[in-house]
């Protein structure tokens, strides 16, 4: 509070004044010179009552007309709890809004009020602020982030915008939604443009941004929560994976399996409760022997500051994404023993992930149905009757990736390497040859570690590259080594080296498992698989009869928000729990789930801190008209009670009537 | 001289007109009527001597006296159309009430009406004497007559003001009436100016004893307008300008008590004068001065002699 503040408010001390004055006149009435005073009779009790209560009324206009004449004085200077749209430069305003509507913003920090709906409420305020002249933007910061209005001078259309926002369990993209906030706000006359930020901070941002403004810091106060992220039941075994904030939230919590509410099933008598580990953040608890086929939840005792993620339904499939590896045991295994390379780099890479080794490529399509990614080590050509269901499951979003090495060269008619090569390939020895590490940029600075792989022979294919394909490395030499090509709407890799370590050093390299992550991820979107991230899109062919039945059993046709483009189909899901989806008569199980690192990310203090240094514009609260305008009331208060009091009759007959009325009894 | 009226009227006469202006415009529109006397006091009888005030006509100095006793004495002569006119002005405290609705506070009125009634009388060869009820710079004024007396008297009049308190000084009735009593000869007019704000029976039973010798006595009560209406509607403090009372009362209960108290006491006042050919006049100080001026003239006409 500065000095001018407190100068303005020391301004209501005044109200002693009218309060002594009071005093004075209680203790008798300013004398009338009458000369035939003689002749009059005292009636002193009734006057001194009345002078009383008249002279309360005054009072106490009085008393209110300097403590708001010194309210005036202070305002705007007066801080308030509510956050308040300054005007520093007193012109039109530019606003973009970032609504944080992830997950974690359901945790309650605040008066038992969940984030997301002080962070809308907060939201809807700001906009009733604005004026005309005013634009403002509506970003999501849910993943991924989402332009709900841009820039628009509508204000109405954006607040109706802004109530219908609903809370979903996506994860935070902040970083997304700030840029597009910065983005909106970039060509706009307004000199004064603001990014308001309503968000819970549950994400790093590495980025500068200017003119940021967290008008609800309290937003990214630490919370503590454990949630179920994922439980999924195969072969008499339920898998739960729990995820907890750091701080301490898990300590002594229970994990239970439940009958589902709406399944009507008795309590379950087997040991269904297991206790958490206090240490770790993320962590699977496996229940075992439980009994197949029935409707089970997942559930956390206890309360934390989110109740809403302590129970989850166990998903009946299988959770994770399906990962088929073909590798020739003999040659792809090290010589410390173990599972080949390439299966040792996958269980390194992710979280639910399920290697599926496969001796042989399958020559039905059905082997392929919950496959969701293919990496080959060194493959034979492929005959006709192999490639037809890879080609069709490839078309329909597979990813495959393909290490080739000596046994992809064949001169047996009917055979190739088709859809990885459009022709034949040498397989030829090089002198410790290894990758060019300013081709590998894209894997970042692990690239670098392909650039000595010492490879004694590589497969040379640049005749047989397909016309659409992206180069994504080369030789030392400036040989094509690696590249990507599209298939109707899937993908593959193709790389002319084998993950053999008798080759080269490729597969003991971390780059593989960048590339392996990437690749995986990329799979994970095309929409084969049955498990995605909230705020992750399922993509598949266009149906004709598409129809989505999310976890909370609300009906979702077609084109909203499923989208329709080409001949492709998508639906986002924005709740987490099991879908049910309806292609065509088709009827499949998928299950979206929260981010577990939506959960263990704590607030991002380090951007508290920064916007708070660098914020310049108070939250101040513009009370002035309202408070010029109870000035005049009481002004008008003041001459009513001073010119005539005739019309205070009704109201002192009823304070008589109650006195005695109080007398009596 | 109907339009001069007319323009002073528009006036306020308590503050802004002289009181000798006011004055002479009074008295000229009451000549009709009044008796016009044609002696002047010379080659009549002897009646006595009194001390010198500054302003005699020096004519009448009696040299012998001041060579004998070395005083100052003024023969005085009496007539047989003597009807002189003694005014008793009552310049108390009281008197200088004037309540904001007032064109002059009761001091003013009383001395407007003292001077229109010496005007008459001396322009009809009556002299005039001039006696104080309290008050400062007040100059007893013996009867004067001729073409300086007007002057004098209203000189005297205009140098007066309010001072003095009855309850703290009672002799001040004696000191006011008992010279009157005295002096003032057979067929004497009197003019009693008061408020009777303060000890009215003890005032107005002085005032009876001047009711014999053939005195015509008039006792005008001069209130003001707030006095007479009592508009207090709300809790009011009142005090009294004489005297200690000092009360609290509420105005629209008070009100109608009062009225009916200073009724009954004009009543009883009046039936106390009348008992010995006295009469009480009750004027305000709103009133039409010339109105207010007739009234008292005739009020003599019911006056003993």
């Amino acid at each position: 509070m500065s000095f001018v503040t407190v100068g303005a408010l020391a301004i209501a001390l005044l109200v002693f004044i009218p309060f002594i004055a009071h005093l004075l006149q209680r203790g008798g009435r300013a004398p009338v010179d009458f000369s035939l005073a003689r002749l009059v009779k005292p009636t002193a009790k009734l006057a001194t009552r009345k002078s009383r209560f008249d002279d309360r009324i005054l009072f106490a206009v009085r008393a209110l007309l300097l403590t708001t004449l010194a309210l005036l004085g202070a305002a705007p200077l007066v801080r308030c709890n509510r956050p308040t749209l300054t005007r520093p430069r007193g012109a039109s305003v530019a606003l973009a809004i970032v609504l944080d509507d992830s997950a974690s913003m359901r945790a309650h920090v605040k008066n038992g009020k969940a984030r997301f709906e002080l962070a809308k409420h907060t939201a809807v305020q700001l906009i009733s602020q604005l004026h005309e002249g005013d634009v403002v933007t509506l970003v999501l910061a849910g993943q991924p982030a989402r332009m709900l209005v841009g820039a628009t001078p509508q204000l109405g259309l954006a607040e109706q915008l802004c109530t219908n926002v609903k809370e979903s369990d996506r994860s935070t993209d902040l970083t997304g939604a700030l840029d597009l906030a910065e983005n909106s706000l970039r060509n706009l006359p307004q000199g004064d443009r603001r990014v308001a930020v309503l968000s819970d901070l549950g994400q790093k941002v590495d980025k500068v941004y200017a003119n940021l403004w967290l008008p609800l810091p309290e937003l990214a106060t630490p919370v503590q929560d454990c949630g179920v992220v994922t439980a999924s039941e195969r072969t008499n075994q339920v898998e739960v994976t729990v995820a907890c904030t750091n701080t301490g939230s898990n300590t002594s919590r229970k994990l239970s399996l439940v009958p589902a509410a709406a399944s009507g099933m008795r309590p379950l008598s087997l040991p269904i409760t297991q206790r958490l580990e206090s240490s770790r953040n993320v962590q699977t608890v496996v229940f075992k022997q439980v009994p197949t086929g029935l409707a089970l939840t997942a559930r956390l005792d206890d309360s934390d500051d989110n109740p809403s993620n302590d129970a989850a339904p166990v998903f009946g499939g299988v959770i994770g994404t399906v990962v088929a590896t073909l590798s020739d045991y003999t040659t792809a295994r090290p010589a410390t023993g173990g599972p080949p390379l390439v299966e040792q780099a996958l269980a390194a890479v992710g979280r639910q992930l399920i290697v599926r080794p496969w001796s042989a490529l399958p020559e039905d399509e059905h082997s392929y149905s919950d496959v969701s990614l293919l990496i080959l080590d060194d493959p034979s050509t492929f005959g006709p009757e192999v490639r037809a269901p890879l080609v069709n499951w490839l078309s329909r979003g597979g990813v495959a990736v393909a290490f080739l090495g000596a046994r992809s060269v064949s001169d047996q008619l009917g055979v190739s390497l088709f859809p990885f090569l459009e022709g034949s390939a040498v397989w030829s020895p090089v002198d410790g040859l290894g990758f060019d590490p300013a081709s590998l940029k894209w894997l970042g600075a692990i690239g670098t570690s392909w650039s000595d792989i010492h490879a004694r022979a590589r497969l040379e294919f640049e005749q047989a590259v397909p016309a659409a394909a992206t180069v994504r490395g080369r030789w030392q030499d400036d040989r094509l080594a690696m590249f990507e090509s599209q298939l109707g709407r899937g993908l593959t890799w193709t790389i002319g080296l084998p993950a053999s370590t008798n080759i080269s050093d490729l597969a003991l390299r971390p780059a593989l498992l960048a590339l392996l992550d990437r690749v995986i991820e990329t799979a994970r979107h095309r929409g084969l698989s049955p498990i995605t991230i909230v705020g992750h899109a399922w993509k598949t062919d266009a149906h004709d009869h598409f129809k989505v039945t999310g976890p909370e059993g609300a009906q979702v046709p077609a084109g909203t928000p499923a989208g329709v483009a080409g001949t492709e189909t998508w639906y986002t899901p924005t709740l987490s729990g099991i879908y049910k989806f309806q292609l065509d008569g088709d009827v499949q199980l998928r299950i979206a789930h929260v981010e577990p690192d939506e959960i263990v990310e704590p607030p991002n203090s380090a951007l508290i801190t920064e916007t708070q240094r660098s914020t310049s514009v108070p939250s101040l609260l513009e009370l002035s008209p309202q408070i010029v305008a109870s000035i005049l009331a009481l002004v008008l208060l003041e001459l009513l009670a001073r010119s005539g009091t005739a019309w205070l009759t009704p109201i002192r007959d009823l304070f008589h009537r109650l006195k005695s009325r109080r007398s009596t009894r | 001289m109907s339009s001069r009226r007319e323009a002073l009227h528009d006036f306020d006469w308590g503050k802004l007109a002289g009181l000798r202006l006011r004055a002479d415009t009074v008295a000229d529109g009451l000549y009709w009527g009044s008796h016009r006397s044609t002696r002047r006091g010379s080659g009549v009888e002897f009646s006595g001597h009194r001390n010198y005030v500054p302003g005699d006509d020096l004519r009448w100095l009696d040299r012998h006296a001041w060579m004998r006793h070395a005083r100052l004495l003024v023969r005085e002569f009496e007539t047989e159309t003597d009807r002189a006119l003694r005014l008793v002005v009552d310049a108390t405290a009281s008197m200088s009430y004037r309540s904001p609705s007032a064109p002059a506070s009761k001091l003013e009125f009383a001395t407007l009406m003292a001077a229109v009634l010496a005007r008459l009388a001396l322009a009809a060869g009556d002299p005039v004497a001039l006696d104080w009820l309290g008050g400062a710079n007040c100059r007893w004024l013996p009867p004067l007559s001729g073409r300086q007396a007007f002057e004098r008297v209203v000189g005297v009049l205009e140098s007066a003001s309010a001072h003095g308190d009855l309850y703290e000084d009672k002799q001040a009735i004696d000191r006011a009436l008992l010279p009157v009593a005295r002096y003032a000869r057979r067929g004497t007019a009197i003019v009693v100016l008061t408020d009777l704000a303060e000890l009215p029976h003890e005032i107005v039973g002085r005032v009876r004893s001047l009711c014999s010798h053939g005195r015509r006595v008039v006792l005008v009560r001069i209130l003001d307008p707030i006095e007479c209406t009592f508009p207090f509607r709300e809790p009011v403090r009142l005090r009294a300008l004489e005297g200690t009372i000092d009360i609290t009362t509420n105005g629209a209960e008070t009100r109608s008590r009062y009225l009916k108290a200073l009724d009954e006491e004009s009543d009883q006042l009046a039936n106390l004068l009348a008992q010995r050919g006295g009469r009480l006049l009750s004027l305000r100080t709103d009133a039409e001065p010339a109105q207010a001026v007739r009234q008292i003239i005739t009020s003599f006409s019911g006056a003993n002699r």
